[in-house]
């Protein structure tokens, strides 16, 4: 249905400066997407990431593809993040400390049914907040 | 010579429904990064198959990638075996950034043609 598209923007900006302050480069991406009309989901929250992992859903994904946004906002522990059902995955995507984001349009399971995005804190529980979305079928 | 340095990186994404319904998110964090030997920026073109984007660290690394291309998507992966490992996928003008503490390289390949990214994949030390 038309009036259920979705439109996605990411804005970033990135330096890196060497210890006498001079600044080796600096980026600003942007990008905004057309509107994607079979966009199913739009996901967003607060999620606690267990010791054992524990899956941010993505049941109702309808495309191939999501765009992904995961921030560790706990104090602590490292968290990590695994897509299941992904294309031939093993290794984890990210791993993330207090404070610091992920984000990059993943790659889900043909049409992402069955896809789950794990996220697993190392010694104690941690929290993320994350932001989901379809993104188009590459 | 290994140096030091100082990473700051900052993303703003959304996304809005037609219903008018809309989400948000950011984030900013700021990583110290001290005795590092690799710091890699620039464009590079992405073959079909497996380009190297930065070779395995020692510890880990902080990697941003923009497909320049304005027709093809590129597949970024860990390790060297393209489809395999998948990190994301880009579509032509999209980008991602990743921290990963591994000692796996980082690779992508293109789909269709050769792309070419703007990049930059920087190593970082086992305190960062």
């Amino acid at each position: 249905m038309a009036s259920m598209h979705t439109t996605f923007t990411a804005s970033g900006t990135f330096s890196l400066t060497d210890a006498s302050g001079t600044t080796i480069f600096s980026y600003t991406p942007s990008f905004t997407t057309a509107p994607n009309t079979s966009s199913q989901v739009l996901y967003s929250g607060e999620h606690l990431a267990q010791t054992g992992g524990s899956e941010l859903a993505l049941a109702d994904t309808s495309d191939d593809r999501a765009y992904l946004f995961v921030k560790n906002v706990d104090t602590d522990y490292s968290v990590e993040l695994d897509l299941t059902e992904q294309e031939s995955t093993s290794k984890e995507i990210a791993d993330i400390k207090p404070g610091e984001f992920f984000f990059a349009p993943v790659e889900l399971n043909s049409d992402g049914s069955g896809s789950s995005i794990q996220v697993t804190a190392a010694t104690a529980d941690q929290k993320v907040q994350y932001l989901i979305a379809d993104a188009i079928n590459n | 010579m290994p140096q030091n340095y100082t990473l700051n990186a900052q993303t703003s994404v959304s996304a809005s429904s037609g219903t008018g319904f809309s989400q948000s998110a950011s984030g900013n964090f700021t990583l110290n990064l001290t005795g590092i030997d690799q710091v890699q920026t620039g464009r590079l073109d992405i073959a079909l198959t497996d380009t190297v984007v930065m070779a395995a660290p020692t510890y880990g690394k902080a990697v941003y990638i923009r497909n320049l291309d304005d027709t093809n998507f590129i597949e970024v992966h860990s390790a060297g075996v393209v489809d395999t490992d998948v990190i994301g996928i880009l579509e032509p003008g999209e980008w991602m950034f990743f921290v990963l503490r591994d000692t796996q390289a980082v690779g992508a390949s293109a789909d269709t043609a050769v792309c070419t990214i703007e990049y930059f994949a920087v190593e970082i030390d086992s305190a960062a």
